[in-house]
């Protein structure tokens, strides 16, 4: 039997929830101060999701980097095939905050997407 | 002679005075000593005064000091600005400075001296060896195993800005160690003690006791210091000669009476001019003939420290170069146009750069600036971030360019 | 170059940005911001990660989806702002000496200024940490400024000293881009920042994490090549010395704010926040200077960075129309047992106000208590399940408390007890 122990985020509590594992099954769950914990630790647990915010490689010398996240969260153990495949990417001006720049990564279903407007010319300045 | 050169190569200094101060009669009897050593010798500038009469002078001394030397004519000058100062004047005058080229082997062939190194060899007349501790490698490779140089290891203690005017003079505490507090023409103060003896040159390690002592030193002298007030700390491995006070060796090799070996210690800087005479007569000696150059210019114009100048002469520098106008450094106020003109000057590296305009020396360390002054060198030298170095071979500011890691085929 | 400024804001990023926006909104035309970097922003745009927004948005945003919002806003109001402009002076007649590349030297002699300048990272020399002097050693903005916006990794082998936030996100951040984590290493017994970032920078990536631990030496003559790693008052016994090897070391041992600039402008600063002193409308002891931000106190979320300097703009505008109705009594603000400081230092007793603080220690079911130094009247009391220093508390001494102020109340003391 395993034991897996998850740190709630739902509230400041941040209770220590305990799952006792044997094999596929969940046996025991303990250590949650209310029904959103449980429910958490065990989404947590079955099936870890995070947003994944990263970078991507752009044409223009000037900003060399354009910030992006996945539009969703993503399951855990894609974050890094993930960033792989970010890596390979180059994306050139103009692209507007919110523009798609990979769509379904990973078949996810989810779409990576600018965080920031990247327009044609040169960083405004005076 | 000091004042002169400083002139005339625009390097500030300022002769502010030091008091040696004394806490019991012990520790005034050292200085009186000192007095008459100096006399023997011609020094002048010296006086005692009393604890009173120090406690006028220094307001933030400790209150038991009982007595003080004063010697008025102590200066404060910064190897840092006064070494490329003289490279640059030298090379203006037609010297010139090979860079990344360590001496492998030395010897003598017909009447000339060669030197070997990794690109190549040059053969000469005379040699000057003036390496430091590398002086005693030099030495070796020519047989001589008469000179000698004990590693000492220094930590120097670097104060905030915010504490100039703490003290008005330099400070030395003989009997602490040699704690000394030494008042920098920047504002910053330095702080130290007579070096330990280490192995090898390269041992530039600040041992965490080594703070601690140096701290409680300086406390001793002037209660309200704290470590709070400290910005930086390094320490630099020098020549110590042990036993006698033979601190300097200046004379010809007895294997080759070409080479001059000049191998000094502490003073050295204090010295330099009297020592480069002392060289030049024994080279006379040696028969090289010396003709005065009527083309040699003394004077050498520092960069132009924008933040410091008057409105109007700010307006006029930038309008000749706008980069002047961009300021990159915060807290020493550095301009781009000043980092650009070091480079141009002979700065590669971001030491350079901060040792030249001191761009990274303020009190947080290079953390806003280091990123944009790496962009600034990439883009003079047309070099690639990732070889652009802190210091020596070995010591690139960035390993990566970002995704590089992600696309090497081995993964991770 | 010499132009007429009502509200000069220093600083561009969100808490100058939210400054300038408000006074903008409460009438003043002539609004400016002055940021000495490449654009507007601030310190968001190196933080691409999210969790920005949660309070004022209602949205998990990214850090440059954040500036964004109040960038468009700005624009959209037409607010003036210079960029790559360094403030080299302010004195207390409120006159401003500034420079560019276009525009030269810059003389400014503005009705109010909003001083909003942020902070700056502790370094290795100020806490002392022993040993060489090799490349390979950045504070944590700094290694995150080059990763995420010029596009360098620093190293590829890394320990992280400090277990604030921003060390635990760079950790997620080097770990993504392929390098390897070798150590967070953290003096106190707890982690430093969000609990959030300790699952999703730390747990999730396996990153061996030593509580109560700090370095105590770092090795290496021209790169780092490794630091000893300590327990701390673990003495300096060979066992107890972990030696680490790495390439990088990362410093989140904490943020300064900072404030040259207003000590030349003759404002007082508050030791323990290491910002100025400020009343309830964010005005520094210079009459019409006014601060706002982390340049104040270093504060947790950027939401309370953007309403905090919302009050500092606010405050600025009415003051130049002539409308800020200056307090007729100080009452000072203590930060009193288990209470680290509170900002602001003085409130006037005539309106609402909202009290930021953090306290000294972690503990479970305290309360926080706001009492009088009269009869010890307690005004106000939270009970709090769980309080960390690493989050910021806030409450909001609402109109009826303050009506039911005494007259002669000279001071309020904030205290945290009964917690374990």
């Amino acid at each position: 039997m395993e034991k897996n122990e998850i740190i709630c985020l739902i509230c400041p509590l941040a209770c220590n929830i305990e799952l006792k594992v044997a094999g596929e099954n969940i046996v025991d769950i303990t250590g949650f101060q209310c029904k959103k914990g449980k429910e958490y630790a065990l989404q947590e647990y079955k099936s870890p999701q995070r947003v994944l915010t990263a970078t991507v490689r752009t044409t223009d010398k000037t900003r060399p980097l354009l910030p992006l996240k996945t539009a969703d969260p993503v399951p855990k153990k894609l974050l890094i095939p993930c960033m792989k495949i970010l890596a390979g990417k180059e994306v050139s001006p103009p692209v507007t905050i919110g523009q798609v720049i990979v769509e379904n990564i990973m078949d996810t279903g989810i779409n990576v997407v600018a965080t920031r407007e990247f327009p044609t010319d040169n960083l405004g300045n005076t | 002679m000091f004042d002169r050169l400083v002139e005339e190569i625009d390097v500030p200094m300022i002769r502010m005075g030091r008091l040696w101060v004394a806490k019991n009669e012990s520790e005034v009897n050292t200085l009186q000593k000192l007095i008459s050593d100096g006399g023997r010798i011609g020094v002048d500038g010296m006086e005692m005064i009393d604890g009173k009469e120090l406690r006028k002078r220094e307001p933030n001394i400790a209150k038991d000091f009982i007595a003080a030397l004063y010697t008025y004519r102590t200066g404060v000058v910064e190897s840092y600005e006064l070494v490329p100062a003289l490279v640059e004047n030298a090379q203006n005058n037609g010297v010139e400075l090979l860079l990344d080229t360590e001496v492998k082997n030395i010897y003598q062939k017909d009447k000339r001296i060669v030197i070997e190194f990794d690109k190549g060899s040059i053969n000469s007349r005379f040699v000057i060896n003036a390496a430091g501790l590398g002086a005693v490698k030099i030495a070796r490779m020519i047989d001589e195993d008469t000179l000698d140089a004990h590693p000492k290891r220094e930590v120097v203690l670097v104060t905030d800005k915010r504490l100039e005017g703490i003290i008005n003079h330099s400070i030395v505490h003989v009997a602490n160690g040699g704690a000394y507090l030494n008042p920098r023409c920047s504002g910053n103060i330095t702080l130290g003690m007579a070096g330990v003896e280490v192995d090898s040159g390269d041992d530039i390690n600040v041992p965490e006791e080594r703070i601690q002592t140096i701290v409680k030193a300086v406390k001793r002298v002037i209660p309200i210091f704290s470590s709070r007030d400290i910005i930086k700390f390094y320490a630099g491995v020098c020549v110590q000669q042990p036993g006698e006070d033979k601190d300097f060796i200046i004379e010809p090799s007895e294997k080759v009476h070409s080479l001059i070996n000049v191998r000094v210690g502490f003073g050295g800087v204090t010295a330099s001019q009297a020592i480069a005479k002392l060289v030049l007569q024994m080279l006379s000696e040696q028969g090289l003939h010396l003709i005065k150059n009527p083309k040699f210019d003394p004077y050498r114009k520092a960069i132009p420290k924008v933040s410091e100048l008057s409105d109007a002469e700010k307006k006029k520098l930038i309008a000749k170069d706008k980069r002047y106008g961009h300021i990159v450094c915060r807290c020493e106020h550095i301009s781009e146009g000043e980092i650009v003109e070091a480079i141009k000057r002979g700065a590669r590296t971001l030491d350079g750069i901060k040792n030249r305009t001191r761009a990274g020396m303020g009190r947080c360390q290079g953390g806003f600036c280091t990123p944009r002054v790496l962009q600034i060198l990439s883009r003079e030298l047309h070099l690639p971030a990732t070889e652009i170095k802190v210091n020596n071979d070995g010591s690139e500011l960035v390993l990566f360019k970002t995704k590089e890691l992600l696309t090497w085929k081995e993964g991770f | 170059m010499n132009m007429p400024v009502d509200v000069l804001v220093i600083g561009g990023g969100p808490a100058g940005l939210a400054a300038a926006i408000k006074a903008r909104e409460t009438g003043v035309e002539n609004v400016l911001i002055v940021e000495r970097s490449e654009e507007l922003g601030g310190l968001l745009y190196q933080c691409i990660h999210n969790g920005f927004g949660l309070q004022y948005f209602k949205e998990d945003l990214t850090g440059p989806e954040y500036a964004y919002r109040f960038i468009q806003k700005l624009e959209k109001l037409k607010i003036n702002y210079l960029l790559k402009t360094m403030v080299l002076d302010v004195t207390p007649e409120k006159q401003v000496l500034a420079m560019n590349a276009t525009q030269g030297v810059i003389r400014l002699n503005p009705k109010t200024i909003v001083l909003a300048m942020g902070c700056r990272e502790r370094t290795r020399y100020n806490i002392l940490v022993p040993g060489t002097r090799p490349a390979g050693i950045f504070t944590a903005g700094t290694a995150q400024r080059l990763i995420n916006v010029e596009g360098y990794l620093p190293g590829n082998r890394v320990v992280i000293l400090g277990s604030g936030d921003i060390g635990m996100i760079m950790a997620r951040r080097l770990i993504l881009e392929g390098a390897k984590v070798e150590a967070v290493v953290e003096i106190l017994p707890y982690i430093g920042g969000l609990i959030r970032n300790e699952v999703q920078c730390l747990r999730d990536f396996d990153i061996p994490v030593f509580l109560g631990h700090t370095v105590t030496e770092i090795h290496g003559l021209n790169r780092v090549n490794g630091v000893s790693v300590s327990k701390v008052n673990g003495g300096s016994s060979p066992e107890s010395i972990k030696k680490i090897k790495c390439n990088t070391l990362l410093l989140s041992v904490g943020l300064i704010p900072e404030n040259e600039l207003s000590l030349n402008a003759g404002i007082k600063l508050d030791p323990v926040t290491g910002g100025p002193i400020v009343d309830e409308n964010m005005q520094t002891n210079v009459q019409g200077i006014f601060a706002g931000g982390n340049v104040v106190h270093v504060l947790d979320f950027v939401d309370n960075v953007s309403w905090e300097a919302e009050v500092a703009g606010l405050s600025a505008a009415k003051y130049v129309l002539g409308e800020l109705s200056l307090p007729t009594k100080n009452i000072k603000v203590n930060a009193g047992n288990g209470i680290k400081y509170v900002v602001p230092s003085y409130i006037s007793g005539q309106k609402k106000v909202t009290l930021y603080m953090r306290v000294s220690e972690p503990s479970q079911n305290a309360t926080i208590k706001v009492v009088d130094d009269i009869k010890e009247n307690c005004l106000y009391k939270k009970r709090m399940l769980i309080a960390r220093p690493s989050e910021m508390i806030k409450l909001t001494l609402t109109k009826r408390c303050i009506e039911s102020l005494v007259k002669q109340v000279k001071s309020l003391t904030v205290s945290c007890v009964g917690g374990k």
